[in-house]
């Protein structure tokens, strides 16, 4: 019984730590943008699998490895934002097909490439082993990864609040006009705001999946619609909502993982009772504002 | 002639932010109303909540004697109040005559609009305003003094007994500022109670017998146009503290 | 006074007709049909006739699938990016209506789209808070709960689980539409012309304009005392009654239904597809769409790249949204328009 309470607490914190960095970076983009980035889930799935590819070539290079799939990843989110999404920004309709096109494309790709087969990039993991804690062993990975996905949104919080960077971000979400008006080229935010979204994904996935599985390309779509559910839940545009929101919604699948019959199963459904349950109760969500804060 | 608009205690606030404070007017049928103050005043928020686009945090609206406090929109519209907005919105691919068909087929518009056919009674509207030479073009490449015209064409189409007029005049040149003129004296000679706001006043406070004037989401003034400018609050908010102008 | 004008308005239809196969899209319709129509008897050769007729019938039931997304979000302005659940759900009640309870085909098809406007309700309501992409992520999330739950080993007693509902035994009046695909080809381009006929004419309509209006300005709809909750949720009714159609058509064409197959994504993203190709405004731009990418499809596999063709489909719908957002069928239409009134020297 102890054991399992353990098992749901850890787990639900780690699901809250992986949810938060990605829905954080996906939350920014529309809070920035107003817009939704459907591939963001595939650059989660796709960081996963370069670490993969990379691994077969280079097996020692591991940093290396890391390094380049990362850069790689956030590259390809800021020529999202160059190529597909700043010239279709003002059709609503046109950003949403566009980004759901580049998601689809890239799962393609991975699925030609690697197939739906789950592997594993255990390579990647730094600190192996586990750790027992009254009797529930815990991935020493993924206690390493709760603790930097801590210190990274904490740094965020700093970045976002203290640099030029990321006052023009905030600045830029509130009013784009007058943003503009104050020589802010928002333009030019945006992009940044795409190219660390991108990036907060990427490093997730560095750091969380070598510990997981990857399950095939089509768990970018999971990704994204967890990360919906968190946004919606916290309030769009909101970024402490969306910490929040990831938290909640990490220990509520963990509990139904864990407490509820045939638990894993229904554990996917997670995601979609809360968003339904939101817009039926509170639309806004929690937070929800129309600037970031 | 009874009173068409009772607007009693009227309350919204938006977070810490108060833009209408405890605000009553009443309006009676047939009249033709201003609603001044300076920017920022909250006259758009009081013609959001009579409108139903936003709830009022507190107070009531009452229009012809029916409680309609934080209906949704369209009811609203179809017990008789229509409204145009600051920034000018049409039905932007379709033509002028079916941005107007659209209303006279609501519930309202239609028990008008069915004896005629909407088709015919959108024309007749397009008509009145103006506009009827364009009916066949979508709004996209319309000038601005067009669109607000097309705004009006709208709201009457839902046969409308008070009408809101969302800063009516802004934009506009002055050949098509007394164009606007002509038509919203027009209609309020075929009986529509006008309730305007304005920012610009020359042309609002020559045009209305009657203002009612609020700055900061309270209530300053009611009156006709002449005592109301007078009145030193309301000096105050548009102009500051009198010394710097002296 | 209304009986007459109906009576007026079926005597005018076929001057209404005359005029219409004049226009050049008139006549480049009745050309396509005419085509259609005569297609099957072109060549002796039977295998190989009926090789093609399958396609051909599949593009139809496409067309149809991605008209009713046009519909939805073209027309109505309800960006759908779960179509799949209704041209799922249609196909299974059909499949299971047909395999277990024994229903006659002409009964089954409409309840399986009955079904699909069932689920219509259900997706429509709660989705009617949400505009634009949150309604495009809301309405993916609902398809991939509905994939999950289908493929959820332990509801496989009632749902089916991974391996879904396969009925190819029985003589053809239970089980298929047609043992002989020559018919079945008829059958589904009959119900295409049918389709099209009505969602035509529901677009022209008042009722449509009242739809687009709700696209163009959902505020400005709402300001014009349009209930605009009730017509988004016809909307929805309608647009998800002819993806149940088809899907209930795609179910008896492949004689067996599965989760990946009748729910997964790549079907939604087929409709958007191919009716962002035709573009997103035209009814009959779907239609040419879904011919556009089957026989692409079809090629690509003759090639040999089968394992691209969705690849390659994706990088085409984005190369369509980001350089041409009416669609390229628009331009080239258009081209040819000019080209047939120097034809007719004009």
């Amino acid at each position: 019984m102890f054991q399992e309470i353990i098992n749901m607490l850890f787990n639900g914190t780690l699901n809250g730590a992986v949810l938060s960095l990605i829905a954080l970076g996906y939350s920014l983009v529309y809070g920035v943008g107003h817009i939704m980035n459907l591939a963001h889930g595939a650059y989660f799935m796709l960081t996963g699998y370069l670490l993969l590819w990379a691994y077969h070539f280079f097996p020692g290079q591991i940093l290396i490895n890391v390094i380049f799939a990362v850069v790689i990843t956030t590259i390809i989110g800021g020529l999202t934002y160059i190529l597909l999404i700043k010239p279709v920004k003002d059709s609503a309709v046109g950003v949403v097909l566009i980004t759901f096109a580049l998601a689809f494309a890239l799962e393609q790709y991975v699925l030609i490439i690697s197939g739906t087969t789950s592997a594993t990039i255990s390579g990647y993991v730094i600190f192996k082993g586990t750790t027992d804690f009254l009797g529930y062993s815990m991935l020493n990975q993924y206690v390493f990864y709760i603790i930097i996905s801590l210190i990274i949104v904490s740094l965020f919080a700093l970045f976002i609040n203290k640099s030029k960077l990321g006052k023009s971000i905030r600045a830029v979400s509130q009013d784009s006009e007058a943003a503009t008006l104050m020589g802010i080229n928002s333009d030019r935010v945006l992009f940044y705001t795409v190219l660390i979204s991108a990036f907060l994904a990427a490093i997730a996935a560095s750091l969380y999946l070598p510990g997981a599985a990857l399950n095939g390309p089509a768990m970018g779509w999971e990704y994204l619609t967890s990360s919906f559910a968190v946004v919606i839940l916290g309030g769009m545009g909101s970024l402490v909502g969306s910490i929040v929101g990831a938290y909640i919604v990490g220990y509520i699948t963990s509990f139904t993982n864990v407490f509820v019959p045939n638990g894993p199963a229904w554990a996917h459904i997670v995601p979609i009772i809360v968003i339904l349950l939101v817009l039926i109760i509170r639309p806004q969500g929690l937070f929800g504002k129309k600037e970031l804060q | 002639m009874g009173v068409i608009l009772e607007v009693k205690n009227l309350t919204k606030k938006f977070g810490g932010l108060t833009a209408v404070n405890d605000f009553s007017f009443e309006i009676k049928r047939g009249d033709f109303v201003g609603l001044i103050g300076p920017n920022g005043a909250g006259k758009t928020t009081v013609f959001n909540l009579i409108s139903g686009f936003e709830k009022p945090s507190s107070g009531k609206i009452r229009f012809d004697g029916i409680d309609i406090t934080g209906m949704r929109p369209y009811k609203i519209v179809n017990y008789g109040i229509a409204r145009t907005f600051q920034l000018v919105r049409s039905f932007k691919f379709l033509t002028l005559l079916d941005n107007v068909i659209v209303p006279c087929l609501s519930k309202r518009g239609k028990e008008v609009s069915k004896k005629v056919g909407a088709e015919e009674y959108a024309s007749s509207i397009l008509a009145s305003v103006g506009l009827v030479d364009k009916a066949r073009i979508p709004p996209i490449i319309l000038p601005h003094g067009d669109l607000r015209k097309l705004q009006i064409a709208k709201a009457l189409g839902t046969n409308p007994e008070l009408l809101l007029l969302d800063e009516p005049y802004s934009g506009l040149t002055h050949e098509e500022s007394a164009v606007l003129t002509e038509l919203i004296k027009k209609l309020h000679d075929d009986g529509v109670t006008i309730f305007m706001t304005g920012h610009v006043l020359r042309e609002l406070m020559t045009l209305v017998p009657r203002v009612i004037a609020m700055h900061q989401g309270k209530f300053i003034a009611d009156g006709p146009p002449k005592e109301v400018a007078n009145n030193k609050i309301l000096l105050e908010a548009y102009l500051g503290k009198g010394d710097e102008y002296a | 006074m209304k009986k007459g004008l109906v009576k007026e308005k079926i005597r005018n239809i076929p001057t209404y007709l005359k005029s219409w196969a004049k226009t050049f899209s008139g006549s480049l319709t009745v050309f396509l049909l005419i085509i259609l129509t005569l297609f099957p008897f072109l060549s002796q050769n039977e295998s190989f006739i009926n090789y093609f007729l399958r396609h051909f019938t599949l593009a139809m039931i496409f067309s149809i699938f991605a008209a009713s997304w046009d519909f939805l979000t073209g027309i109505s302005g309800q960006i759908s990016f779960g179509h799949a659940i209704f041209f799922g759900i249609a196909g299974y009640l059909c499949a299971y209506l047909i395999a277990f309870q024994g229903f006659p085909i002409w009964l089954a098809i409409p309840a399986g789209a009955l079904g699909a406007v069932g689920f219509g309700l259900i997706i429509g309501i709660p989705c009617l808070r949400l505009r634009g992409p949150y309604l495009a992520l809301g309405t993916l999330a609902f398809s991939l709960i509905l994939l999950k739950l289908f493929l959820l080993g332990s509801l496989s007693n009632i749902l089916f689980g991974s391996e879904g509902i396969s009925y190819n035994t029985g003589p053809y009046p239970l089980t298929r539409l047609s043992s002989n695909a020559l018919i079945e080809y008829f059958i589904v381009f009959i119900t295409l012309i049918i389709s099209f006929i009505i969602i035509f004419q529901i677009v022209k309509s008042k009722f449509g304009t009242i739809l687009k209006s709700i696209r163009d300005d959902e505020t400005g709809a709402d300001a014009s005392g349009i209930n605009t909750t009730r017509y988004k949720v016809y909307a929805f009714m309608i647009s998800s009654f002819f993806a149940g159609i088809a899907g209930c058509f795609y179910a008896l064409y492949n004689t067996s239904v599965n989760p990946v197959g009748n729910f997964g994504t790549v079907i939604s993203f087929f409709a958007i597809l191919m009716a962002s190709l035709g573009g997103l405004t035209t009814i009959s731009g779907s239609s040419l769409g879904a011919f556009f990418f089957i026989f692409l499809e079809y090629i690509l596999i003759e090639m040999g790249v089968d394992a691209y063709v969705q690849l390659i489909f994706a990088i085409i719908l984005i190369l369509v949204v980001r350089f041409a957002e009416h669609g390229i069928l628009r331009p080239i239409i258009e081209h040819l328009k000019d080209f047939w009134d120097v034809l007719l020297g004009r």
